[in-house]
């Protein structure tokens, strides 16, 4: 352990949140408030006709595209994205216009009965519909909202001359992120400003959908985080288009106007993880290596594309694993639908590719009779390795360090096959490697110079952080405490967040994939070397850093060429499940998650990370479904894991640092769930004796494939 | 209404409509926002309060309920201006992320505490199965409710927040809203029927767990609410002669704290232990169960192994109803208008019988049941079945029993084989339908194999099991 940090850090943010002090937008009222309910499309796609709203009472108002004085466009987003249904709709539940006023069961009641009616348009309720173009494209002529290549060697050659080819196809469906806080925001009106209270993952963000909405500047527009209740990546798109049609009612008003979504509405219409279904293919010499790996991934994104691109672009990059091919295609496709709007998600892409790519080598190594973490370990990414977009591997890889690590903590090749059945249930141990690159490279000719990360020391000798970026409970704003005042050598309580708030933090980013601590952890490092030298002077004293790319990054996102990632956490994932031969149940028992995160700020963060992000990738592997072309609109039918569910996890944590990070610390926030579902399925299959090719495995999937055989 | 209570340790008046959620009523008119709200439908335990020192979920209970009770928010858990022992071991073991979360956990732990000193791992994990947490994966949270346990009262304490609690309970700006519902709560049976003469049309409850969840979904739109829980007489549990008498409104966690119960009727135990979660099971009772009549409804298999009839009553008398005569399709019972479910009559089960319940649900607590078994069985002197009862849920419009199978078990040997041998006339005979939860397929395949648990379960145990899965897995993993 290498850490210069060793011990924990009590988080500022954790008295207020334990006895009720803790203030989340939907705890904020003020006087003379008005609440606003949406009014939302009941069909998957259409022209609408007319909208009829009942007589209203006085002090009521109707808000809809008509009320939008700036551009009604999510402006976060170049691809069309409005906030309220632009005379058409392309999903259930999209927004068509807010009522407002003072009651909110008043509203329910207006809003039950205005009548909206459309011409309907056919539907495209999957990604076969989606490209087979019989009906109406939704995005373009094809429904392709992104298409990506990249790769290197001859894989159709290989395919042509290999001795066998093995194909495997996976599915994933929905997940919601299930923050326990509903979206929520209060917009407040005053004289020639607009100010935003919001749930969100970027209040710069916010910022600027809001001043594009009323076609202000930005600077009339002030945004203040509220504590977030869970994020996930759900807190990054849906607050922008409440934010947007909240200060577009409070405009129209002049009154506070406060829009909560109930837990039905948030189910409805905000994002969710992407589903997906995936081919690889594998050439194989006459031995059983392989000599080539064709990847075609599918995303199903929804009537917008919102993150689609995003998304699929950071997966498909992603989409080689822990292996260094002797060939490589990977062909990513986001697709167009009128089904629930997918976005960005803890994993960004990852889950879905690291299950397709695990399962079909450890079906592989099922096939051929090896054993899968020898068979894998001849394919390893090694340090100065090209990736598949052309860069390199620059670093020491912490992989063999996880495998030992998790193999030894469960035991795996001692108890992988003997592991004891019940009478009438079965064990198996099973494994999945992943890697996860973070942050994404941006084009190398774009500056960053616009964005900032700063420390402030008050003449009393306190130390602001300022930033926006945003603490949504993993923990940000305590790690970026321990390095500030590590680096400047003073007792940690004197050092603080400033609050999220536009007017008080420059514009920095969204709080996401994985970078904070990696990227502006190390800019704010930058800022307190400048401030060290500063320390002694009297009065206040303000360091604004700009964020930059480290050297080694160099990225053409136009030729898509290059580094695609600045570093990478590494990680073994093992489950041992107990299935029920009676009912089909899977229950994972224990779980090894053990992490490459470069150093560590604070153990006891890494450990929440690591527990609650393989709890949550073991409810997307077992209990999260929607019906994909469906809803499930309530709790009593999306399930989420319980106390009953969760098993042991173990976090192993492993240190490889990263030299340009601060410390050398990596990434911690999205990789200990994108390896839970190929381990989980590795494990079911080797318990059960048949492949598992879906997530999540329900019992009725389990029971299909048991009884196919 | 004028609502007298105790919020905090302060005794208040409150101008509010009995029709109010408790939620609400706490959030925005009282200012008190440190309850959250999660979902509304009682699955997340984000607004847990305690009611009497017991914890409750406040998106299911109407201000009206409050009456006379003892209310303890998380504004109020601590005493002082230091945090509560619990509080502050929340935040020494990192069993706090997004906090939204935090305040129904940390009531729900001070009730287990309470009630339940130096639990392990597992009651912990069974006792707070109904919060859930998306942050943290549970384990801080068990460790922090373990530390607290050990180390109470004199915990290291936590920071004091930067302001006092008093002070940051901002001036709430109360919403006025639609309550046009009146609410009532009868506390003798002739005031009943006078209410229910009086107002017809008023949909009665005891519990409201399935109620308030159809009333904000609009699913029913009653002109008045009628509660039962006052009523004292519908609270007894008896043991008269060759039955035992049980009040509607006793609520769950109330049978299952009787011995009279756990030990007389463990079929019956068994399945209350896997009803919803430890809120609901403290705040549904069993007549609100029978009365909803749901396909799902956790104890009608049990009480109808256990031949279990209905006593109703109204301003006219009463009659006696078997169960199978009550509950005729999902959300359908025999019940007149003016007639209430005034208890349920247990016959005495034969004693050294054999009593099984499993649920099959989609995950471990808070879980619709997509098949369940109950059994009961009499053995003879050789070991054979003498006497068997089968009642399965989830897999019809009702409880469903089949008589032909039960008399081919008789006489037959206790083991796989026998109920190995019957599987394929039980697969014929159910019939379930698909729904979002499991197929047709699914359900009747799992509900027939279900049987095959019996003989591995007599063989584990002579006396009654629990379902290992719940118990013996939920310790393992814990441990």
């Amino acid at each position: 352990m290498n850490s210069v940090f060793t011990a924990n850090l009590d988080r500022a943010d954790t008295p207020d949140k334990c006895d009720g002090g803790a203030r989340y937008v939907h705890d904020l009222q003020v006087a003379g408030m008005l609440h606003a309910v949406t009014v939302r499309s009941s069909v998957r796609r259409g022209t609408i006709t007319s909208i009829t709203v009942p007589e209203l009472p006085a002090g009521y108002v109707q808000v809809s595209a008509a009320d939008v004085p700036g551009v009604n466009q999510i402006s976060y987003f170049k691809d069309p994205c409005p906030f309220f249904a632009p005379g058409s709709v392309q999903y259930r539940g999209e927004a068509v216009l807010l009522l407002v006023g003072g009651d909110p069961a008043k509203l329910h009641r207006l809003a039950r009965q205005t009548i909206i009616e459309y011409d309907e348009i056919p539907a495209i309720h999957t990604m076969e519909e989606a490209l087979a173009g019989d009906k109406p494209p939704i995005f373009g002529s094809d429904n392709i909202y992104i298409e990506e290549r990249f790769g290197h060697g001859d894989v159709d050659g290989a395919i042509a001359r290999a001795a066998e080819v093995f194909t495997t196809t996976t599915e994933t469906g929905y997940q919601d992120h299930l923050y326990l806080e509903p979206q929520g925001v209060l917009a407040c009106p005053e004289v020639d400003r607009m100010t935003i209270y919001v749930s969100s993952q970027g209040p710069h963000a916010a910022r600027k959908v809001v001043a594009a909405a009323l076609g202000w500047d930005e600077a009339s527009v002030r945004v203040i985080q509220t504590t977030v209740g869970g994020g996930f990546g759900g807190k990054i798109e849906p607050p922008m288009f409440l934010a947007a049609q909240s200060a577009v009612a409070a405009h129209h008003c002049g009154k506070p106007v406060r829009l909560i979504y109930t837990r039905e509405e948030d189910l409805l219409c905000t994002t969710k993880r992407h589903p997906s279904r995936i081919t690889v293919t594998s050439a194989l010499a006459a031995d059983g290596s392989i000599l080539a790996v064709d990847i075609d991934s599918l995303f199903q994104g929804g009537g917008y594309s919102q993150s689609c691109a995003m998304v699929l672009d950071t997966g498909t990059k992603k989409a080689s694993g822990v292996y260094h091919f002797p060939a490589i295609r990977v062909r990513g496709r986001g697709l167009a639908s009128n089904n629930p709007m997918p976005g960005a998600f803890r994993g960004f892409g990852a889950p879905q590719n690291y299950f397709a790519l695990e399962t079909h080598l450890n079906a592989l190594a099922r096939k051929l009779g090896r054993e899968p973490l020898e068979m894998k370990r001849a394919l390893f990414i090694k340090q100065g390795d090209a990736t598949i977009t052309g860069g390199r591997y620059h670093f020491a890889t912490g992989l063999d360090e996880t495998i030992s690590a998790a193999t030894e903590a469960a035991g795996y090749y001692r108890r992988r096959k003997a592991l004891p059945a019940g009478p009438s249930t079965r064990r198996g141990l099973g494994q999945a490697l992943v890697k996860f690159g973070a942050p994404n490279s941006v084009d190398s000719k774009i500056s960053l110079d616009s964005r900032s990360i700063g420390l402030r020391k008050h003449s009393d000798g306190r130390i602001e952080i300022l930033s926006e970026l945003v603490e949504m409970g993993q923990g940000l704003h305590t790690a970026f405490r321990k390095l500030v005042a590590r680096h400047l050598d003073l007792p940690v309580k004197r050092v603080s967040h400033a609050p999220g708030d536009t007017d008080a933090v420059p514009f920095l980013s969204i709080t996401g994939a994985s970078m904070s601590v990696v990227l502006f952890g190390a800019t704010l490092l930058e800022a307190a070397d400048k401030l060290k030298a500063r320390l002694d002077e009297p009065g206040e004293v303000t360091i604004l850093q700009p964020a930059r790319q480290p050297d080694h990054v160099f990225w053409d996102a136009t030729a898509l060429r290059g580094e695609p990632f600045h570093s990478y956490a590494w990680g073994t994932f093992i489950a041992e499940v107990e299935v029920d031969m009676i009912t089909y149940q899977v229950q994972v028992v224990d779980l090894w998650v053990a992490l490459d995160v470069g150093s560590v700020i604070d153990r006891r963060l890494v450990q929440g990370q690591i527990e609650g992000g393989a709890v949550q990738g073991l409810g997307f592997s077992l209990l999260e479904c929607m019906p994909r072309d469906g809803f499930s609109c309530s709790l009593t039918d999306y399930l989420i894991p319980t106390f009953l569910d969760a098993p042991q996890v173990h976090g192993l944590i492993v240190e490889t640092p990263y030299p340009p990070g601060p410390y050398g610390a990596k990434c911690v926030g999205e990789p200990p769930l994108v390896g839970v579902g190929p381990a989980i399925a590795d494990a079911v299959a080797n318990a059960c004796g048949v492949e598992i090719y879906q997530l999540p495995i329900t019992p009725e999937y389990l029971l299909q494939r048991m009884t196919k055989r | 209404m004028k609502l007298s209570c105790s919020i905090n340790g302060v005794a208040r008046t409150i101008d509010v409509s009995a029709n109010r959620r408790t939620v609400d009523l706490l959030r925005e008119d009282l200012g008190l926002t440190g309850t959250k709200e999660g979902c509304g439908t009682g699955e997340c335990g984000a607004c847990t309060i305690l009611v009497d020192g017991r914890s409750r979920l406040s998106c299911l209970m109407l201000a009206g309920q409050l009456e006379g009770r003892r209310i303890t928010t998380i504004e109020g858990l601590a005493e002082t201006e230091q945090l509560h022992p619990l509080q502050s071991s929340f935040v020494r073991h990192g069993a706090v992320q997004c906090g939204f979360c935090t305040p129904g956990m940390v009531l729900t732990a001070t009730d287990l505490l309470d009630q339940q000193p130096h639990p392990d791992r597992s009651e912990i994990a069974r006792a707070i199965s109904g919060n859930i947490c998306r942050c943290t994966g549970y384990q801080k949270i068990i460790d922090a409710i373990e530390y607290a346990d050990n180390h109470s009262p004199p915990v290291a304490a936590a920071p004091t927040p930067a302001q006092s609690r008093q002070q940051r309970v901002e001036q709430a700006h109360p919403t006025q809203t639609i309550t046009d519902r009146p609410v009532f709560f009868p506390e003798s049976i002739d005031q009943l029927w006078r209410l229910i003469a009086a107002h017809p049309d008023a949909r009665l409850f005891c519990g409201g767990t399935d109620l308030l969840v159809w009333l904000r979904a609009r699913r029913v739109d009653p002109p008045a609410l009628i509660g039962l829980e006052r009523l004292d007489e519908l609270h007894t549990i008896a043991a008269t002669g060759d039955a035992i008498r049980i009040g509607a409104a006793t609520s769950h966690a109330e049978l299952l704290a009787n011995p009279l119960i756990t030990e007389t009727l463990p079929v019956l135990a068994q399945a209350l232990q896997q009803l919803g979660s430890p809120h609901i099971r403290r705040m549904g009772t069993i007549g609100g169960n029978l009365v909803t009549a749901s396909p799902a409804g956790d104890t009608l298999p049990p009480l109808s192994v256990l031949d279990a009839s209905v006593d109703l009553v109204s301003a006219d008398g009463s009659r006696i109803l078997s169960l199978t005569d009550f509950i005729s399709g999902p959300g359908t019972t025999a019940l007149l208008p003016g007639e209430i479910l005034r208890s349920v009559i247990v016959p005495l089960p034969p004693p050294k019988a054999f009593h099984h319940f499993e649920k099959v649900g989609l995950r471990s607590a808070l879980a619709c049941s997509v098949a369940s078994l109950a059994a009961l069985i009499e053995r003879a002197q050789d070991g054979t079945i003498r006497q068997v009862r089968l009642a399965w849920g989830s897999v019809g419009p009702t409880v469903t029993r089949l008589p032909e199978i039960e008399a081919a078990l008789r006489g037959e040997s206790l083991n796989e084989t026998t109920f190995a041998a019957v599987l394929p006339a039980v697969h014929q005979a159910l019939s379930p339908i698909s729904d979002v939860r499991a197929g047709a397929d699914y359900r009747r395949q799992v509900a027939a194999n279900l049987l095959l648990r019996l003989p591995e379960m007599l063989s584990e145990s002579s006396a009654p099991a629990q379902r290992p899965a719940d118990t013996v897995a939920a310790s393992r993993r814990l441990a």
